[in-house]
């Protein structure tokens, strides 16, 4: 990234005996919105509140627009943060919150009135602006958090698993509402989550974590096409995984080879359930039983018992016409398209 | 058969009231009464004994007293309290329950080995007895209903409030004023009532470090051992209705919670 607006080097956080975050380098474009992906405990949390502030790290330096903000706690930073459980002023209400951070920054009441209108016309709680916060649903306090950030107009808005504490179909809505912000106000979001589905939706750029390293960043396609291990390719989406051996460059697998730089020895090639095709006109091909079939809505689910044990998933459109399924128990062969499949050590 | 032994119980409950509640009745009820013995029958009603309290100089004296020392008192320990709780709160709730175990000894100990202990603590330092001992000695005693109520509610303080706020651009002055206070006012309130009427009608640790001087509760220890003059009734339900007033009050507000 040739400017990027922020720029996180050598950035590590030490607990006593444990080390939460690994020294690591990030930077983020200006506009992007970036996910930070990885199951509880890999250190995500924990580097975004080192970004917004709340975490002095142990080693490294942040810079955010070019001006280094490593020594400023976060009522210095031009960041704002919509926290996990919200952090909403009980006291205080719809307006008043979103209001705050003006307020003390001691600006014009007549200008703070004007931006709080627009804010809560951009979140849509107008109807609810004299509210307190315990007079409203998770999802009209999520956006009361949302709006009290925005309204600081931050160069980076960081949100702390901002989906999570709602419900399924709740979470959907508020996943297209962040996207239409995201697209409307046109700044820079980084945001933490555990769930690959929610990354995968929002952001135009994933960055999975594990056990406080950044084990792989890209777009949410790179990622999810293109694991770097076998932990990404497990922990985004579905993956099966078929032990192979390399040798020369070259892995061999379903009678075929697959052209794969890196050392010799043992590999997996991973490959996801929608990839894999039925019939063997593929070059690299498999002949297994199908053990199961499932009706899931949308798709078929297969599995696919190979001949030496090896369960292989596959998800075939349900509605779709195609060649007749053969029954449980009978003889099936699989294609695997060389560019769907990935190496990684296992 | 429900039904009678509901009737026993409640019968059973309202006598164990009666018992209990009847002394202090009788307090209010004789200090208004016109016979001067304290005994049946009471003969006609009368303010006669409050102006006999009211033409008292000694009454004044220790009026004066007492509301120096509960003033002060309820002043001294809601800051002090409330900067302990918030700190107590900040640290983590091992240390937090070994300090409180610590802080709220002295409401477990006896109160005369208390008082004992103060008395002798300030003879031995060479410190004239009067207010200014008495009102440190009331500290020690009622800073832990302010420290114990307060941190109760900041410990269930959502933590997440505070961050937002130093996000929003709040340094730790404008935090406190902003967030903090308006939150647990009402608890801060009702604590340092709490903790002034138990300093109103402390009597042991009063007598014990007071030297010379008198409160309301000394002056009615005083008046019982003179002769038996029919306004410590009065004296006595004045106490009463002003620390039975400040309780109720602090009940009522510390049972708010925001």
């Amino acid at each position: 990234m040739s400017d990027p607006l922020l720029r996180l080097r050598n950035i590590s956080k030490r607990y006593r005996e444990t080390q939460a975050v690994h020294p690591l380098d990030l930077e983020v474009g200006r506009g992007d919105f970036v996910a930070l992906l990885g199951p509880s405990g890999c250190g995500k949390t924990t580097l975004l509140r080192m970004i917004g502030g709340f975490l002095p790290p142990s080693t490294g330096s942040i810079e955010i627009g070019g001006q280094d903000v490593t020594a400023l706690g976060p009522e210095k930073r031009n960041t704002n943060m919509v926290f996990q459980g919200y952090g909403l002023f009980p006291h205080m209400t719809v307006a008043q919150n979103i209001g705050y951070g003006p307020r003390i920054a001691g600006r014009d009441p007549e200008q703070i009135d004007l931006e709080v209108v627009r804010m809560l016309n951009l979140v849509h709680l107008g109807a609810v602006a004299d509210r307190l916060p315990a007079a409203l649903s998770g999802g009209q306090q999520q956006r009361v958090a949302l709006a009290r950030a925005l309204v600081m107009r931050p160069s980076i808005l960081l949100l702390d698993e901002p989906l999570a504490a709602l419900d399924l179909k709740l979470r959907k809505a508020m996943q297209d509402e962040l996207k239409a912000l995201h697209k409307a106000i046109g700044g820079t979001f980084i945001f933490v989550t555990h769930d690959q589905g929610e990354a995968i939706d929002l952001a135009n750029r994933i960055v999975i974590m594990e056990a406080g390293r950044i084990v792989q960043q890209g777009t949410p396609e790179d990622v999810y096409r293109r694991p770097a291990s076998r932990f990404v390719a497990s922990f985004v989406g579905d993956a099966n995984m078929l032990p192979a051996v390399r040798k020369g460059g070259e892995v061999a697998i379903g009678g075929g080879r697959l052209p794969s730089p890196g050392p010799d020895g043992a590999v997996l090639v991973v490959i996801r359930p929608d990839d894999v095709t039925l019939g063997g006109a593929e070059p690299l091909s498999l002949a297994g039983t199908l053990t199961e079939s499932r009706f899931m809505g949308p798709y078929l689910r297969l599995v696919v018992t190979l001949a030496d044990g090896a369960a292989l998933t596959v998800h075939r459109p349900s509605g779709v016409d195609g060649p007749a399924l053969p029954g449980v128990g009978d003889a099936i062969a699989l294609g695997l398209p060389a560019a769907a499949c990935s190496v990684v050590a296992p | 058969m429900i039904a009678r032994s509901q009737v026993v119980w409640t019968a059973f409950g309202a006598a164990a009231l009666v018992f209990l509640l009847s002394p202090l009745v009788l307090v209010v009820f004789f200090s208004l009464s016109e016979n001067a013995n304290a005994t049946f029958p009471p003969g006609g009603m009368t303010l006669h004994w409050y102006d006999v309290l009211f033409g008292n100089p000694d009454f004044w004296k220790a009026l004066g007293n007492s509301a120096i020392i509960t003033l002060c008192v309820g002043l001294v320990s809601m800051i002090s309290g409330t900067l302990a709780a918030m700190a107590l709160a900040r640290s983590g709730p091992k240390v937090a329950n070994g300090v409180i175990a610590l802080v709220t000894m002295p409401i477990m100990l006896p109160p005369l080995v208390l008082a004992l202990a103060l008395a002798t603590g300030y003879s031995s330092l060479g410190l004239p007895l009067g207010l200014a001992t008495v009102i440190p000695s009331h500290l020690v005693f009622t800073q832990p209903f302010v420290i114990l109520v307060v941190y109760a509610q900041m410990s269930g303080f959502n933590m997440a409030i505070l961050d937002s706020a130093r996000d929003l651009g709040a340094g730790p002055w404008t935090i406190f004023r902003t967030v903090i206070l308006p939150i647990i006012r009402p608890t801060l309130i009702g604590a340092t009532l709490m903790a002034m009427a138990v300093s109103l009608d402390d009597f042991i640790i009063t007598y014990f470090t007071i030297g010379g001087g008198m409160t309301l509760p000394t002056m009615i220890w005083g008046m019982l051992r003179k002769a038996l003059d029919p306004s410590i009734n009065a004296l006595g339900s004045l106490v009463l209705v002003a620390t039975i007033g400040t309780s109720l009050l602090a009940l009522r507000l510390t049972r708010y919670r925001g």
